[in-house]
């Protein structure tokens, strides 16, 4: 029996499994908002170096003993984060769950990208799918309310769909080379599936943010039903997905490109509604 | 100690029956009665030793039901509709359901077969509700709708639930299961009604679409 704790749920720690497929190895890494670091230590254990940035003090603390490096800044202290980092650039930067967090998301990739990422580099970007079948029966429904954790959240103040997403890396100058997304089918039940797991629980037991991730019933369900979600979610990402996945190229080139192509765009836009 | 509560808006037709009822079968437990009515019905039931608490203007059957529910002094409420279609006579089984048989909520389920008094049109909703909540919860509920159950005080105490609209009975029901009290079923049997009902069947069903998703996904 999975075990949570408590009721209102704490810090539980999970290993994004939309950005494990695209890491790749013997890479440099940058993982901006790294939390604990259990996804750096994954990323680490395929053989690559990875610096993580983190703002919280007991968070930095737990990502010390798993990463490479950890620079304990804001992800926007952009002074901080390059005197600390000395000139250093990286083949892909990670941002998983965090763009939702900040004000202008688009401001920081564009910055991180040209500052911190090799020409050639990528971004693997995470982001909650606002438009999420159950979201979309919320909003049917009239709901509109924040969470402990999930789609909606409490801390999260931007929303993204697939569409936007994609716009988000156009905005900054990066080539799209992948789009993808987490299954949001068994995971939609989570709060209800936490709610009755809780009750069960010892309500003194101290809250182990790794129970989750830990524990025999999650590992059987990542090995077995998690590609089978991951194969129905394909039929419609747009509505099936929990998380956006997607993979941008930093490329000067290109960029020069999309930009001529947003601009044309642009000017056809204001043209039809000219006439 | 066990109360029952009823809510009433213009029953003088049944009240005095329904009260007559109960203390046929259960003659030491608080009645409680919210009432709306612009008729004699709070009266009557206070001249036959109900405890009536007004509500006037009217503001809606839940929050009548959520005042009948947070204001009972016994350790088990159990509740009716005034209307004399639920049997008084199950009372006590309700009752010792929660007393003694470890549950915290028992439904009075309407729906074994169908009822004479209940309109096909209701009663293909009622079950087709109680079919889409019986998958979307993995167990076997068959009337979401009942105003006839019982409640263990404390557990009504410790739930917070959204009064404000129709078809309240479902989020009563479901709620619970949601948090993961013991809940319980027996059937019932249901006469046809004294006076006029009151129900909008439209909003009714939103209403119950709305509470079944909303305890699917708590936030």
């Amino acid at each position: 029996m999975l075990h949570f704790g408590q009721s209102t749920h704490p810090y539980l720690e999970e290993i994004n499994p939309g950005i494990i497929p695209l890491i790749g190895t013997g890479e440099r890494v940058l993982d901006v908002g790294c939390g604990r670091g259990a996804l750096g230590e994954a990323v680490r254990k395929l053989g690559n170096n990875v610096t993580g940035i983190e703002r919280h003090p007991d968070a930095v603390a737990g990502a010390r003993s798993r990463l490479d490096r950890v620079i304990e800044a804001d992800v926007t202290d952009f002074q901080t984060i390059s005197e600390k980092l000395e000139g250093e650039i990286f083949d892909a930067i990670i941002f998983s769950d965090v763009l939702e967090h900040l004000y202008d998301p688009v401001e920081i990739l564009r910055s991180y990208s040209g500052l911190f990422l090799k020409p050639g580099g990528r971004v693997l970007i995470s982001v909650p799918n606002i438009a999420a079948w159950t979201q979309r029966l919320a909003l049917f429904f009239g709901y509109f309310e924040y969470a402990d954790t999930g789609i909606m959240d409490r801390t999260h103040i931007r929303f993204f769909t697939r569409r936007t997403a994609k716009s988000l890396l156009r905005a900054c100058g990066i080539e799209q080379k992948r789009i993808g997304g987490t299954p949001h089918l068994i995971r939609a039940f989570l709060p209800l599936i936490r709610a009755l797991l809780a009750r069960s629980a010892s309500p003194d037991a101290a809250p182990d943010p790794r129970a989750l991730i830990d524990s025999p019933a999650f590992r059987l369900y990542e090995k077995w039903v998690y590609p089978i979600e991951h194969a129905v979610m394909r039929i419609w990402p747009s509505g099936l997905a929990f998380r956006i996945i997607v993979e941008g190229v930093k490329s000067g080139e290109k960029i020069e490109s999309q930009k001529f192509e947003s601009r044309k765009i642009e000017s056809r836009k204001i043209e039809s509604e000219m006439r | 100690m066990i109360t029952v509560a009823t809510i009433t808006m213009n029953e003088e037709n049944a009240v005095g029956k329904v009260i007559a009822d109960i203390r046929a079968v259960v003659p030491d437990a608080e009645i409680l009665i919210v009432d709306s009515s612009k008729d004699r019905t709070p009266e009557i039931a206070s001249a036959l030793g109900a405890t009536v608490v007004r509500q006037f203007p009217p503001r809606g059957y839940g929050l009548a039901m959520e005042t009948a529910l947070r204001s009972g002094r016994g350790s088990v409420v159990v509740t009716l509709d005034c209307d004399d279609t639920y049997p008084a006579e199950a009372i006590p089984v309700l009752a010792g359901m929660v007393e003694d048989g470890g549950f915290d909520l028992v439904d009075g389920s309407r729906l074994k077969s169908k009822p004479q008094a209940m309109p096909w049109l209701n009663y293909w909703a009622n079950k087709g509700f109680a079919i889409i909540a019986s998958v979307c919860f993995g167990r076997r509920l068959t009337d979401l709708h009942s105003g006839m159950r019982a409640y263990r005080k404390s557990m009504i105490d410790r739930l917070e639930f959204d009064a404000s609209g129709p078809a309240l009975p479902v989020e009563l029901l479901l709620k619970p299961i949601e948090l993961g009290f013991r809940v319980g079923a027996i059937f019932i049997s249901y006469r046809e009604r004294v006076g006029t009902s009151t129900m909008q069947p439209l909003a009714s069903a939103w209403w119950t679409a709305r509470r079944i998703f909303s305890c699917l996904f708590p936030r």
